[in-house]
């Protein structure tokens, strides 16, 4: 199942935002989904296939910024990813494995392979609404499917 | 996706748990997902074919009761079923009190609700994330 392709500019908070501050630790762009390196405490892009820690999702970021800048995230409620990203009502999404991505859940490729794949991470971000947007129940894992 | 298959017997709180106590208003197993029924106030089986409000799971009993008995029901944490599969999500199903591993963007199936139940650990249990929605697929 594809990525989610995000229109930076229609990123937006929703209903029951909750939204937290952090410092950029590379640069981030509005939609892109974000872990906390424990190391540094910056933000940066989230992704199932690489390491735990880089699947353990936070938040969404709702703004642009660069290392070293503060930027805002979502962490819970409704938030508006815009028309241009063809949200669909009531499916589940997750993590991606492109660095800061999110896909609607499906537990199989048109291939036959299991997603997530046997060494990523589950990790949910929210289901689908009827606005171009998400609500939002991230739920970072460390759990993998078995091959 | 069949519904996850789960022993009585085997459930049980593990780590993390949160609970709450209510009242059953009908029959209720361990394992099954409840919701609350707002005009009683009671437990009732929770199934995503049936309205919004019997879609809207509240947790997981953790053991069984008849109607107007106590049950308590572990509404966060990790709960441990004797059953799932790592990595799987689960979702509320049509049968009531039960929840299967999703599939796709296509299930819950069109007039269903989607209500997430959480992610299947690596002890036959799962990590909840009890999150309803009103949401149907298109």
């Amino acid at each position: 199942m594809a990525e989610v392709s995000v229109t930076a500019a229609e990123v937006l908070v929703g209903a029951g935002a909750v939204v937290k501050t952090g410092t950029a630790g590379a640069t981030i762009t509005a939609g892109d989904v974000l872990y906390e390196d424990p190391v540094t405490g910056k933000l940066l892009l989230a992704q199932r296939d690489a390491t735990a820690t880089e699947a353990q999702v936070v938040g969404i970021a709702l703004g642009g910024g660069g290392d070293g800048q503060k930027i805002e995230y979502q962490t819970g409620g409704t938030i508006e990813i815009g028309s241009s990203a063809s949200i669909a009502e009531a499916a589940v999404y997750i993590l991606g494995t492109t660095a800061g991505a999110m896909q609607p859940h499906t537990d199989h490729d048109p291939d036959g392979t299991k997603v997530p794949a046997a060494t990523q991470y589950t990790t949910l971000i929210g289901i689908g609404n009827d606005d171009n947007g998400l609500e939002l129940c991230i739920k970072p894992s460390v759990h993998q499917i078995s091959a | 996706m069949a519904d996850l298959s789960i022993t009585a017997a085997n459930v049980e709180k593990a780590a993390g748990a949160v609970t709450e106590s209510y009242i059953a208003g009908a029959t209720v197993t361990a394992g099954q997902a409840v919701y609350i029924d707002s005009a009683t106030g009671k437990a009732a089986l929770a199934a995503c074919d049936l309205t919004a409000e019997a879609a809207n799971v509240k947790g997981i009993a953790l053991h069984g009761a008849s109607a107007d008995q106590p049950l308590e029901i572990q509404v966060d944490g990790t709960i441990y079923l004797g059953a799932g599969t790592e990595g799987a999500v689960y979702v509320l199903s049509d049968t009531p009190g039960g929840f299967a591993s999703h599939t796709d963007a296509d299930d819950p199936a069109s007039t269903e609700y989607t209500a997430v139940i959480g992610v299947g650990n690596d002890d036959s249990g799962i990590d909840l994330c009890i999150f309803p929605t009103t949401y149907q697929t298109a």
